[in-house]
């Protein structure tokens, strides 16, 4: 027996904010709650404001955009596996940036290469099904074939670039959160998309019963369908863009949501974005922490979690 | 009260021709009922009639108005809409589930409100499933599952019930429940129900209008003891047909 759980909500809340500060508090040099609010000297003040909130916030920011652009994705596809890279948006995003790596570009570069891969596989995929009525089938095979197409390509790159550069793009490639300013773009389009989903919630609610149903209860499905297939591809391309390829946050948190708060959307959604944000944040601390000074990367960190965290709720 | 017309509505599968040149007039209070062999079009006259598919030719009316001319939202506030199979690929409740059917009603931000929750609970109820209201979907069997699509119907509060196969899945004391419900809303709330139904018992029982769809794509209409005759049902199911006489006023067996 199953009762939606709103009441859930502040304790999601609650461990939304204490992910904040356990990341905030720790990694390879510990600070002190009082530090926090008040920085004692500059190393300290340095550390706190151009090293660890830039990175916080870009972990939760880039969580919350994972898990909801899983739950959009899972609900576009009507299928409870998808996540926010089924769609191929993460092949492009991989692709663009690698060969600016290759090329020796800037950071800014790398940002706008992810931008525009992203953006050049959500334009393929849309014109691909766009003839079928962005029919769950022939949106899923135009990603899938164009995820094998891109996968090809970077795997030809990889093994044709010199071993200088290899680390530095293989790191990008598992997830890399080393964000050296404040995630202010991704930060409103996570927010607005946030309003946006909210405002929609009830139509995503009936989108579950498929799309034959939810337009005989007066869904223009179509509509919702290419609004899903934007967000949810917005969300990821954006994600993918401030932290690289990070796997499990966009199929296991809105698996775990559904079963905490229930299918309301109005709820499921925020619920959603703060325990991605928050997962991701805590899994970004380990990783800095595990093996400090060294660092690994978060997505290593997501796998090990991940993969014993699916299996538990698979079999549960 | 609504009423739902069609002019020379013709439907086609592919090549296939399933109804020819239909005029059909659903008056408020009506029962209808549709027969015909597999394949014969009964549901794809049904989503026709939902506006879900797009007539060959002809055109369907909604109370003077053409429907494509109208909003989904504003179809399914009148028109609803029973699946010979549901969908349920996400285990929500059974309160989840039939909630969602009230968007017709609901505005983009409004929340539903205590009397949407009222309208599902007592939807819930006259399907017997009032109990079972935060039970997962997946843990239900088939005929609940049925009972439950038919109670989401029922708190879509429509004005016009088309239900293809209702009775699909479902024991024989909740085919009668269910298909008195249906006279019940006829009677009392005026509402119109057609439903595609395959035993011709059943129809004959509950319905006052029968529809045949016949295998070349021809049609016929008129009242249950016009429609059920030998003649109109050996040639509807391609097959020997043998009516019995009426032991009672309600009551007269059709043996295939």
């Amino acid at each position: 027996m199953i009762r939606s759980r709103t009441t859930l909500m502040p304790l999601i809340v609650a461990t939304a904010l204490f992910s904040l500060f356990f990341s905030l508090l720790n990694g390879s040099t510990s600070l002190s709650f009082t530090q926090l609010f008040s920085p004692d000297n500059s190393l300290s003040h340095t550390i706190l404001f151009k090293l660890r909130l830039p990175r916080t916030f870009t972990a939760f920011v880039s969580g919350g955009l994972l898990a909801l652009s899983g739950s959009l994705m899972q609900l576009l596809l009507q299928n409870p596996l998808a996540d926010p890279y089924a769609l191929g948006v993460s092949g492009g995003a991989a692709l663009f940036t690698l060969i600016l790596m290759l090329l020796g570009a800037s950071n800014e570069a790398l940002i706008g290469g992810a931008w525009a891969g992203s953006l050049l596989s959500m334009l393929l995929i849309f014109l691909m099904a766009r003839k079928h009525g962005f029919k769950t089938h022939t949106l899923l095979l135009s990603g899938i074939i164009l995820a094998c197409g891109f996968s090809a390509a970077i795997s030809c790159l990889l093994l044709l670039s010199p071993d200088s550069s290899l680390h530095s793009m293989l790191f990008w490639l598992t997830g890399d959160l080393n964000a050296t300013h404040f995630p202010s773009l991704a930060f409103c389009i996570l927010c607005l998309g946030g309003l946006l989903c909210y405002a929609l919630a009830p139509g995503f609610n009936l989108l579950i019963r498929g799309e034959n149903e939810a337009t005989a209860l007066g869904l223009p499905t179509t509509y919702y369908r290419i609004l899903l297939y934007l967000l949810s591809s917005l969300f990821a391309a954006t994600a993918v863009t401030l932290a690289g390829c990070i796997g499990f946050i966009g199929l296991i948190v809105p698996h775990l949501t559904r079963r905490l708060v229930g299918f309301n959307h109005r709820i499921m959604l925020p619920a959603a974005i703060l325990l991605g944000g928050s997962l991701l944040t805590f899994a970004d601390t380990l990783a800095r922490t595990l093996f400090a000074p060294a660092q690994i990367p978060v997505g290593i960190i997501m796998a090990l979690i991940g993969v014993p965290a699916f299996i538990w709720l698979l079999q549960s | 009260m609504m009423r739902l017309c069609t002019q020379e509505l013709t439907l086609k599968a592919g090549e296939k021709k399933l109804v020819t040149n239909l005029n059909l007039d659903l008056k408020p209070g009506e029962v209808w009922g549709i027969l015909g062999q597999n394949g014969s079009g009964k549901s794809s006259l049904l989503k026709a009639l939902a506006g879900l598919i797009t007539p060959a030719f002809g055109s369907i009316w909604l109370n003077e108005v053409n429907l494509p001319g109208l909003s989904r939202k504003v179809i399914a506030q009148h028109i609803g809409l029973l699946f010979q199979e549901s969908h349920f690929s996400f285990p929500q409740t059974v309160f989840e589930y039939c909630l969602a059917a009230r968007y017709p009603h609901s505005s983009y931000l409004d929340k539903n409100n205590w009397q949407d929750k009222r309208i599902v609970l007592r939807a819930l109820k006259k399907m017997a499933l009032d109990t079972y209201q935060y039970h997962r979907i997946d843990t239900l069997s088939g005929g609940e599952k049925k009972r439950l699509a038919i109670a989401s119907l029922l708190a879509q509060t429509p004005s016009i019930y088309l239900l293809d196969e209702p009775t699909n899945h479902l024991d024989l004391k909740h085919q009668i429940h269910c298909l008195h419900l249906m006279r019940e809303l006829a009677i009392t709330q005026s509402a119109c129900i057609v439903m595609a139904l395959h035993d011709v018992n059943l129809a004959q029982r509950f319905c006052d209008h029968l529809l045949l769809l016949f295998p070349d794509g021809t049609t016929k209409q008129g009242t249950r003891d016009d429609m059920l005759t030998t003649a109109h049902l050996s040639a509807l199911y391609q097959c020997e047909i043998m009516t019995h006489p009426p032991k009672t006023p309600f009551w007269q067996a059709v043996l295939l």
